[in-house]
């Protein structure tokens, strides 16, 4: 390419090599990250590791085909139940109903738990609120390693999402909604009434 | 004792090389000013061949973050530089990958304020947003190619390193970008006039 052919893109050139401003916060939160990791080199020995299996890979693979089998007779078994005892307490570890003190009649707080340490956002859509990523922002856990929000919902069944950083993700602790529409990743939480 | 003494040494005459060093001897401060050192041109680089602010900013850190954890496997006999860009590449290939995978994506206000105002003034925004257009219209090999060379400026072989593709590719890639970035930009011109 000639130099007077790229001449014409000087301009551009020079636009796109403007600086993009450094978050502070955003900085902060990446230095975090790091000081949470291990120091590098500690396994280091400078010398070429020689791999050593600690399971053999026959073995790994039989075990992954045996947990997959296992794993599908256990969805069928669970799948097979009455609807009724798919409560969100029963089926997810993290995201859970959660009575609150003096909580209104018919309503149960549930508590949403996301676990993403690097993430600098995450915010909890669904339909209690209209799938509005602004509506209801995520709080960090004092370990800073997931996000959580306590919401009130009525009993019944919810479908919900988490917006990562802009993307959306299914609860890994939950179950998948059977009836994504558009194929967005979105789980489902079943609220039984408020205990006393 | 390497701790005192990195205290005593004007941090900033030390090349990355040592830096890396000091960081393997178990002083984390020197990672610090890495990341600053290099912190702009990666967070540059991603959000111009992303197009967006959130996602670059996530795959600039995930690939400071795996350059800490790899940092016992760096050779100092090529650049920090080649070997961080090698790795923030193939953040940023697997990011657009992903991205492609998604059916429906939230995009909030706050992600297109991210992209229009970086802080200039409100005539020039208006040509930088016809600009970033453009190049997000370009093929993404030509895009990362274009942007290493020409944003970066990266030399073709350092440019091979990070890219694992070869010298005469990508002095192809870079001059079909950059015909194809005036075809955009004349169109562009030509509606105005």
């Amino acid at each position: 390419m000639s130099d007077r052919e790229l001449q014409s893109l000087d301009g551009v050139i020079t636009q796109l090599r403007a600086p993009v401003p450094v978050r502070a916060e955003w900085r902060a939160g990446l230095l975090r990250g790091v000081a949470m990791l291990p120091p590098p080199g500690t396994m280091s020995t400078g010398m070429p590791v020689e791999r050593r299996w600690r399971v053999r890979p026959v073995a790994a693979v039989a075990a992954g085909l045996a947990c997959a089998v296992a794993g599908a007779a256990l969805t069928a078994l669970l799948l097979g139940r009455p609807q009724r005892a798919a409560t969100s307490d029963a089926l997810t570890s993290l995201t859970a109903t959660m009575p609150l003190p003096g909580e209104p009649i018919g309503r149960s707080t549930v508590r949403f738990l996301y676990v993403a340490p690097y993430a600098s956002r995450v915010a909890l859509v669904g339909d209690f609120n209209g799938w509005n990523p602004a509506a209801m922002p995520m709080r960090r856990s004092p370990d800073g390693r997931a996000w959580l929000i306590d919401v009130p919902l009525v009993p019944g069944r919810h479908v919900y999402s988490f917006v990562v950083d802009g993307d959306l993700a299914a609860d890994p602790a939950a179950p998948r909604a059977g009836d994504d529409d558009f194929g967005v990743p979105s789980s489902v939480v079943l609220v039984t009434g408020a205990k006393t | 004792m390497t701790l005192p003494a990195f205290a005593r040494v004007d941090a900033g005459s030390m090349t990355d090389a040592m830096l890396v060093r000091r960081v393997l001897d178990g002083d984390p401060r020197a990672f610090t000013m890495l990341v600053d050192r290099h912190l702009q041109p990666c967070l540059r680089f991603a959000t111009r061949m992303l197009g967006s602010r959130h996602d670059a900013e996530d795959v600039t850190q995930e690939a400071l973050l795996r350059a800490y954890r790899a940092l016992a496997a760096y050779d100092p006999a090529g650049g920090f530089r080649t070997w961080l860009f090698a790795i923030l590449v193939n953040r940023c290939r697997t990011s657009l990958l992903q991205r492609s995978r998604y059916v429906r994506r939230v995009v909030t206000d706050e992600d297109m304020m991210h992209n229009a105002v970086s802080g200039d003034d409100a005539g020039s925004t208006e040509l930088r947003i016809e600009i970033e257009r453009a190049v997000a219209m370009l093929d993404s090999d030509q895009r990362e190619a274009f942007l290493l060379k020409h944003v970066e400026q990266l030399g073709y072989e350092e440019m091979a390193a990070v890219t694992g593709a070869g010298v005469s590719a990508l002095k192809m890639r870079v001059k079909r970008a950059c015909e194809r970035l005036r075809d955009l930009l004349g169109e562009v011109n030509d509606v105005r006039s």
